[in-house]
């Protein structure tokens, strides 16, 4: 071995360290985040039946619209798996095909939500008619507002991979957005779960 | 890269799992919330099963965590988390309807 090759393993070796130990600080924060989260179910399971005289769950929620927008979500999940596979496999253009995707399919999502509350605030039922509502909105769009965030930073990410390729770090930062991704999927589960079925179903 | 899957997954496999077992533990609730098949405590609880069923699918396919030495920490974190939260919550909705109780 020459001493260029020793060189560039032990540098590699490092970056893969140095990735690891971002991925496990990546997933301390995500855990934070679901504390976060945690507090406002808190809340919303507390505000759930202070309707104030005005419209439930039940009146409000659509179910084609929930499980749509749970169908989108999902499918944006596997597709950004299958991004972050093409990255490890070192191929550029397949990333950026499925980076691509997700973010259609995340933007689908947002743009339903958003469309969703539009609807409602028009029908009276905004986040100051009731306590329900508050803590309906509070939950809801905080989610929404990290699935936004989130689809900035596929572009920006996509950007960076597009121009400087799969380099060790752009791969160790699209890992990082992945568990971003799965994660927020994960809280939209416990939002169907706890919040639009138990709605629905009165 | 390696990552919390260990080595590095080299297959589509894992996600289209992920995908087509969330698929199903979706449509189940849905379907017994749309057709109101069951009692409300019955309907409660198996979307609450389901719903942790597909927490723990996407856990273990999307995110790759597994049982094996390489994922501890995560699952460390994780489970720091899951008792974090189980208090919040737990203990927010006891104090709450306590108090709701005693105030009627």
């Amino acid at each position: 071995m020459t001493e260029a090759s020793v060189a560039h393993g032990l540098i590699s070796e490092r970056h893969d360290r140095v990735s690891e130990e971002r991925a496990l600080g990546f997933w301390l924060f995500l855990m934070s985040d679901a504390v976060i989260f945690s507090l406002l179910f808190a809340t919303y399971a507390v505000m759930v039946h202070n309707t104030f005289g005005g419209p439930n769950g039940q009146a409000l929620f659509k179910m084609s619209h929930v499980f749509t927008e749970t169908m989108l979500l999902l499918a944006s999940s596997a597709t950004f798996g299958l991004a972050s596979l093409a990255s490890r496999l070192g191929r550029r253009w397949h990333t950026l095909v499925w980076l691509g995707v997700t973010f259609a399919l995340g933007a689908a999502f947002v743009g339903m939500e958003a469309s969703d509350f539009i609807t409602m605030s028009a029908q009276g039922a905004g986040a100051s008619r009731s306590g329900f509502l508050s803590a309906f909105f509070t939950l809801v769009g905080t989610h929404g507002c990290h699935v936004s965030g989130g689809l900035l930073w596929i572009v920006l990410l996509g950007l960076e991979v597009a121009v400087r390729g799969l380099t060790p770090r752009t791969v160790s930062r699209l890992y990082r957005l992945g568990m971003y991704w799965h994660f927020l999927d994960l809280i939209w589960i416990a939002i169907f779960s706890f919040v639009y079925l138990p709605g629905l179903r009165g | 890269m390696s990552n919390a899957q260990g080595s590095a997954e080299r297959s589509a496999r894992p996600y289209l799992i992920g995908w087509i077992s969330g698929l199903a533990l979706t449509f189940f609730p849905f379907a017994i919330v749309g057709t109101q098949a069951l009692s409300r405590l019955l309907t409660f609880v198996v979307i609450t099963l389901c719903g942790v069923a597909q927490i723990a699918v996407h856990l273990r396919f999307f995110l790759g965590l597994s049982l094996k030495p390489r994922s501890q920490e995560y699952m460390a974190a994780l489970a720091l988390a899951a008792v974090i939260v189980f208090i919040l919550i737990g203990g927010t909705v006891w104090i709450i309807l306590d108090l709701n109780y005693r105030m009627l």
